[in-house]
């Protein structure tokens, strides 16, 4: 089965590098963006399968870039998944209003995010161990 | 600010601090696990016991920041107090203490309306302060007073008494039990109209001196709330300070094995990558939730009114910026910093919180200026004092935000679109500004496109 590629949003360096990290061991092929408008851009150029946003980010953020990617019919098909730190009652529905597919909070339990991952792709994927290993 | 913002800003910080202590905690969470895959791989047991130590702290932080987001209770409200003077009083206030009865249940039965749902206080405890404040309005209905007192209640300046009032009781109780100011606004609100409703249709016509009562009345019942309210926020924001203090506490344990397991692991000078880089990590989220701790403590300690203690000791500032640049750097991999020192450098001072201080100040350079450009720290000094100037490129502060920056509540801007808050723990600022005061220094900040923006640390030598 073809590898899946995630186009992952995050201006944080180290939340970048472990969820890619953790991402690529999973089996995924992970694409990076430091910033909503280049998450836009990238998302146009990159062809991902599905994009994980997260929120709060400079140049452009997270709501408006979702917004912008559901706005253009070439990226409109793009399951997104909203990624907040805030575990606060009604961040679920704005992310929804802006057309995310999908919502989780950090800091991130890679099975249950793998899990709405692979809900969106429909299959899982190929996964090199099993899920929270030693957890 | 008026008081009223001040205060409210002032409780909107605990949440914020506790979202950012999440941050390098996730960090933690995240390569502790991707680490314990890798090893089960490779067959490093010897580390598995160290990373499960790691990640057990971890979780232990987690449920810590997590069970606690919303501020406890504080201190044990006491229920009670004397019982009331019942006299043949005339009017209203016989009315009053006539018909505490369906008074009361009127009220009681609006206050479980507005209880929150979890954890909600007793309503028979409060329905004590309910009947307490009842038995004091109806008294001072009975109490001759001139012009003058009159105003001064309705202007919520009754004189100060010696004990604590229902009303503060009530504040209090309410404060505990999780009530917010609106609901307790209602349920006074529920008191006056109850009184008012059963009053006006046992007397049918209203007669001159019924009206003089019921303004009494209103300015009574106006007092105890203006009390209540006064009460209310005292014990939320000593509380919510509090809860800090404790929270800060409490975290530091879990950290300190995080921190020696990684430390413990990284002097092997066995690991190979990525295992170093990502244990390298861990150690660097830790030690950037060490500082942030430190920073909310500090925060608590000052807000709690203890200020910040120091220590003075002879010390070279060269030295002392080196150390503090060589540690930030490790945790900012691709981020150049570059010290320049130069002057006299030698003065009295504690280390420890120059340390702080300075870490805060380069670490918001290395965060808000533009990632490609260097940070410089140039350290000069002359006769009276050493300065240490921090300068980085990137985005100007807007001149209105230059002002009270230090202001712990104005430190953050919230993004156009989300309306939340960005940027990294607004404390950093207020500690630094709080230390280098505490040093009899002071701290300028001068920001623009074209010459970026420089922290300028200005500290007397001695004292």
């Amino acid at each position: 089965m073809p590898m899946h590629k995630l186009l992952l949003v995050e201006d944080n360096e180290m939340n970048r590098d472990m969820l890619s990290r953790r991402l690529e061991r999973k089996g995924y092929q992970v694409v990076l963006a430091v910033d909503g408008q280049s998450g836009v851009e990238l998302a146009g150029t990159e062809a991902p399968d599905l994009v994980l946003m997260d929120m709060s980010l400079p140049v452009l953020d997270g709501w408006e870039a979702t917004r912008r990617l559901k706005g253009d019919p070439a990226t409109a098909h793009l399951p997104v998944i909203a990624l907040t730190a805030h575990a606060m009652s009604g961040d679920r529905e704005r992310a929804l209003a802006a057309g995310c597919d999908d919502y989780d909070t950090k800091p991130i339990e890679l099975p249950r995010l793998l899990g709405k991952i692979e809900a969106l792709l429909g299959a899982p994927s190929a996964r090199g161990a099993p899920p929270g290993g030693g957890a | 600010m008026s008081a009223a913002s001040a205060g409210a800003a002032r409780h909107a910080v605990p949440a914020e601090l506790l979202h950012d202590l999440r941050t390098p905690l996730g960090h933690i969470i995240g390569y502790t696990e991707l680490l314990m895959e890798q090893v089960e791989e490779e067959g490093h047991d010897a580390y598995a016991a160290y990373l499960q130590k790691v990640h057990t702290a971890g979780d232990q932080m987690l449920a810590l920041l997590e069970g606690n987001f919303h501020a406890p209770p504080v201190a044990e409200a006491s229920a009670g107090g004397r019982g009331g003077a019942d006299d043949e009083a005339p009017r209203l206030s016989a009315f009053i203490l006539a018909n505490r009865e369906p008074i009361l249940v009127e009220w009681e039965a609006f206050a479980r309306t507005c209880a929150p749902a979890s954890g909600a206080m007793d309503v028979e405890a409060l329905r004590d302060h309910a009947n307490e404040m009842l038995t004091v309005i109806a008294a001072d209905l009975d109490t001759p007073q001139g012009g003058r007192a009159q105003r001064e209640k309705s202007m919520g300046n009754a004189p100060a008494d010696d004990g604590v009032t229902a009303a503060e009781e009530h504040g209090a109780g309410r404060a505990e039990s999780g009530f917010s100011v609106e609901q307790m606004i209602s349920e006074y609100r529920a008191l006056r109209a109850s009184v008012v409703r059963l009053w006006t249709k046992a007397r049918g016509a209203v007669t001159p001196a019924d009206v003089d009562d019921l303004t009494r009345f209103n300015e009574a019942i106006d007092q105890s709330l203006s009390e209540s309210i006064s009460r209310y926020s005292e014990d939320l924001a000593y509380s919510k300070e509090m809860f800090l203090a404790i929270l800060g506490h409490d975290l530091r344990t879990p950290l300190g094995a995080v921190l020696t397991s990684a430390k413990f692991m990284l002097e092997t000078q066995e690991l190979k990558e990525p295992t170093l880089t990502l244990t390298s990590r861990i150690a660097s989220s830790a030690t950037r939730m060490v500082h942030m701790i430190g920073d909310l403590l500090d925060f608590t300690r000052s807000r709690l009114g203890g200020g910040i203690p120091i220590v003075r000791a002879p010390a070279v500032m060269g030295k002392v910026v080196h150390d503090v640049v060589d540690e930030i750097a490790a945790a900012h991999p691709g981020r150049t910093v570059q010290v320049d020192a130069r002057g006299e450098q030698k003065g009295e001072w504690d280390c420890a919180r120059i340390t702080q201080a300075l870490t805060n100040l380069v670490g918001n350079a290395l965060e808000h200026g533009r990632k490609a450009a260097v940070v410089t720290v140039a350290v000069a000094g002359d006769d009276q004092e050493v300065t240490v100037a921090i300068h980085n490129r990137g985005a100007a502060i807007p001149s209105d935000q230059l002002n009270g920056i230090f202001n712990p509540m104005k430190s953050r801007e919230p993004t156009a679109a989300s309306g939340r808050p960005t940027g990294n723990l607004g404390l950093g600022l207020y500690i630094a500004d709080r230390i280098v005061n505490a040093h009899n220094g002071r701290i300028a900040v001068e920001s623009s496109e074209e010459h970026g923006t420089t922290f300028t640390v200005h500290l007397p030598r001695h004292g």
